[in-house]
């Protein structure tokens, strides 16, 4: 004991040390990391920003300095819909100066894509948080230094993307490919896409929920995007019918509008992989959207 | 269980306390216990392959002591040996003899009606069945008396720390241990978690770590340039090591906590400055099983030139086999059963030639060089180890010697990321510092060394729960 108390002291002295600076200097100044996005749409409110929401195609497909003034990607890698409805559900709880919020939309429809559980440690004692990860909450996640284990790395890494830039460009959230892959390795993944079938489908109670918020936030307007996929993608893509189905009845909403370049043509080089577009590519689908939302003066 | 688990935070204490909490005639009924649970966390029915091995040389250990007859004592030791290595047969060599059988028979245009059976290989099968089978030949030469404690006896093949991984203990070893009355030592414990620690910083910091470049690179030799190719296969000694010599480390401390010794299992054998050193240093409770088992046995090297080199080889390609039922692992015994051969048959010419360009005067330089060569030999004739097939390996030496050195980041860092490579150099740089340190770990601020050790484990170690590449065998 007269051993063991001093070393507990010391270990879990030091291990709040360097959590504290940790999540203070490293994951709350990089905007591009997941925990730093989930911390902000919960904690932090901008009146006058312009929200995009959505999975890793948000993530590496918008670029908010492109889009409009005040505009932050919270695109997250791996999630899917449930994931984009929680940020949505926070977002309209809000009191903000402008309307807009944008919505990457996938043709796969809504689904569940919790991503990368190392996006909610950082706020694993919100309650909402602890709903979202259910089962695989962990009761460590509570505690300082050893919550992080095994996962420094990677907010480290994004915190370092953020400011070096090495492979990828940087911007408000946005986390942009500057590479293209090999052609031949893009060739490979572009005939693999094309013998991989798949469907458009929507999980009822996301759709449900989704309306829902729609329905109760009159105040608020919706613009669905869908991002540029990879000419490939369509070969393998069978209902195409439900999908239009549904984006007419987002349609059909008066604070909802939808914009598809799902279909943009542009050359393989501007594509990461069939489903991704880069940098190169995210230039000319800003261009477009920004055109578009000037138009509905959103931007 | 992994002992990089939060199942084995749990356990570990809790059986630890309850050790030293029990009187100690109750202790061997608690290891049991906690063994066969450390053991069924894998695949529970599989103790029974355990237990059937358990009873057999538990028997044939009693009879070969009160057996006078030399012919029947053989016939005891045969029938145990049998037992033993039929039933590795069936769960590791079946398939892989079936499947050569059927590669055979379809170049005559025949079909193998033997059925491929679809059963797993239970965990660290050779591992265990080794220790048995070293008990029993030990009986039988008279250097260890018959357990007649059947518990004690099950318990020395199933200590937990070493049941799955090793070290593949001897009986006068470990035996005598379990009847000593363990007390507990301040000192014993914080030993004892020193070398669980840093077996764990070996494990999750280093091997893991590494674990992802090599994977890829492995997994798609398509994708890799030569540097990457290079970088990998390095990475892979280096993996292997800590991989194996963590597992080695957390089992020796798991026990020394308790107060019981296991054996020193690796002794820096990257420093070996010959093949044969490397094997004096690598797995050595292996390679002395071997040696005192086989190659002793067969002849060793007093039988003549000729059958020394044959005892060799064949010393090897078992050793190749034990390992894992593929012909890969065969090739990688032969290389090294070649390598060792062919520094017996050069060494005079080494000798002259180090002479001859005065590199012997500096013998730090000399031996410096020839450390490097062992390095190399043995990090060619892993990737034989580590490769799936023998198509990939030969894919992956293709990538070698393909003369691509281009700087391409993307392939450099083996798509895992820049500061995934960056970090994996920052860690083999940390391995060499803990070179600094006493081999046995007996440090003067152990205290300190722990907390600094489990610190650097969280901040820099791979979560996951990878396994030990070594269970597999």
């Amino acid at each position: 004991m007269r051993v063991l108390l001093p070393l507990f002291f010391i270990f879990s002295g030091a291990g709040f040390v360097f959590n504290y600076f940790f999540e203070k200097e490293i994951i709350l100044k990089s905007p591009i990391c997941g925990a730093y996005k989930v911390n902000r749409i919960i904690t932090e409110t901008h009146p006058q920003e312009i929200p995009i929401f959505g999975s890793s195609r948000a993530g590496g497909g918008f670029i908010p300095d492109s889009l409009g003034s005040d505009l932050f990607n919270y695109g997250l890698s791996g999630t899917n819909y449930d994931v984009a409805l929680f940020f949505l559900k926070q977002e309209c709880r809000k009191i903000k100066t402008t309307p807009w919020i944008i919505l990457n939309f996938d043709l796969d429809g809504m689904t569940y894509g919790r991503g990368d559980i190392g996006n909610y440690i950082l706020n694993a004692n919100n309650p909402e948080i602890e709903a979202l990860l259910g089962a695989d909450y962990r009761g460590y996640f509570s505690v300082p230094f050893i919550k992080y284990y095994g996962r420094y790395e990677n907010y480290f890494g994004l915190f370092l993307s953020d400011r070096i830039e090495l492979t990828k460009i940087t911007n408000k959230g946005a986390s942009l490919e500057k590479n293209r892959l090999p052609q031949k390795e893009f060739n490979d993944l572009v005939s693999e896409r094309k013998n991989t079938s798949h469907t458009f489908r929507n999980d009822p109670v996301l759709e449900q929920r989704l309306l829902h918020i729609m329905n109760t936030n009159s105040n608020r307007q919706f613009i669905f995007v869908i991002a540029p996929y990879h000419t490939s993608y369509f070969q393998g893509y069978t209902n195409q019918a439900p999908e239009q189905a549904f984006l007419d009845t987002l349609r059909s909403f008066k604070n909802a509008k939808v914009f598809d370049f799902s279909k943009l043509p542009l050359a393989d080089s501007m594509f990461l992989n069939t489903t991704h577009i880069n940098y190169k590519g995210a230039v000319i689908f800003n261009h477009l959207l920004r055109d578009s939302l000037k138009a509905l003066g959103a931007d | 269980m992994l002992f990089n688990s939060i199942s084995f935070l749990i356990f570990f204490p809790v059986v630890t306390l309850l050790f030293f909490l029990l009187p100690h005639r109750f202790r061997w009924v608690l290891l049991l216990v906690a063994s066969c649970f450390f053991y069924m966390f894998f695949k529970p029915e599989y103790i029974l392959i355990l237990a059937f091995t358990i009873v057999i040389d538990y028997f044939a250990g009693i009879f070969l002591e009160n057996e006078p007859d030399k012919k029947k004592r053989k016939k005891y030791l045969l029938a145990s040996v049998i037992a033993n290595i039929g039933v590795l047969s069936v769960f590791k060599y079946y398939n892989f003899l079936n499947d050569n059988v059927t590669g055979l028979a379809l170049l005559f245009n025949l079909k193998n009606p033997i059925p491929h059976l679809n059963w797993l290989l239970p965990i660290g099968l050779s591992f265990h069945t080794f220790q048995a089978m070293s008990y029993t030949i030990e009986v039988y030469w008279g250097n260890q008396k018959a357990e007649r404690h059947f518990g004690i006896y099950a318990l020395y093949i199933m200590f937990y720390p070493q049941l799955v991984a090793g070290p593949i203990e001897r009986p006068q070893n470990m035996i005598h241990q379990f009847y000593a009355r363990q007390q507990f030592s301040y000192n014993n414990a914080v030993h004892g978690l020193n070398l669980m620690a840093y077996g764990l910083f070996k494990k999750v910091v280093i091997a893991d770590r590494l674990s992802r470049y090599v994977n890829q690179v492995y997994s798609n030799p398509g994708h890799a340039n030569s540097f990457s190719a290079l970088i990998a296969v390095c990475f892979f000694s280096i993996q292997i090591y800590c991989d194996f010599s963590g597992y080695s480390d957390i089992a020796r401390g798991a026990a020394k906590v308790m107060g019981y010794d296991l054996m020193i299992n690796f002794n820096r054998p990257y420093l070996a400055s010959t093949i044969s050193e490397f094997w004096s240093r690598w797995h050595i409770s292996l390679s002395t099983w071997f040696r005192d088992y086989l190659y002793i046995p067969l002849g060793g090297s007093r039988a003549g030139k000729w059958k020394w080199y044959r005892n060799l080889i064949i010393v090897f390609l078992v050793s190749g086999l034990w390992h894992g039922a593929n012909w890969t692992f065969i090739i990688w015994g032969a290389l090294h059963g070649f390598y060792v051969i062919f520094a017996i048959l050069t060494s005079g010419t080494r000798d002259k030639l180090a002479k001859a360009t005065a590199i012997a005067k500096w013998p730090r330089i000399y031996k410096f060089i020839n450390q490097l060569m062992v390095f190399i030999l043995v990090t060619f004739a892993w990737i034989f180890f580590r490769a799936e097939s023998f198509h990939k390996a030969k894919a992956v030496i293709g990538k070698l010697f393909e003369g691509t050195w281009s700087h391409n980041l993307t392939q450099l860092a083996a798509e895992k990321g820049p500061l995934n490579l960056i970090l994996s150099f920052f860690v083999i740089g940390l391995l060499a510092l803990s070179y600094w340190l006493p081999v046995n770990l007996k440090l003067k601020h152990s205290l300190l060394f722990l907390i600094i050790t489990i610190f650097i484990i969280i901040i820099l170690g791979k979560n996951g729960g990878a396994e030990f590449i070594y269970f597999q065998f």
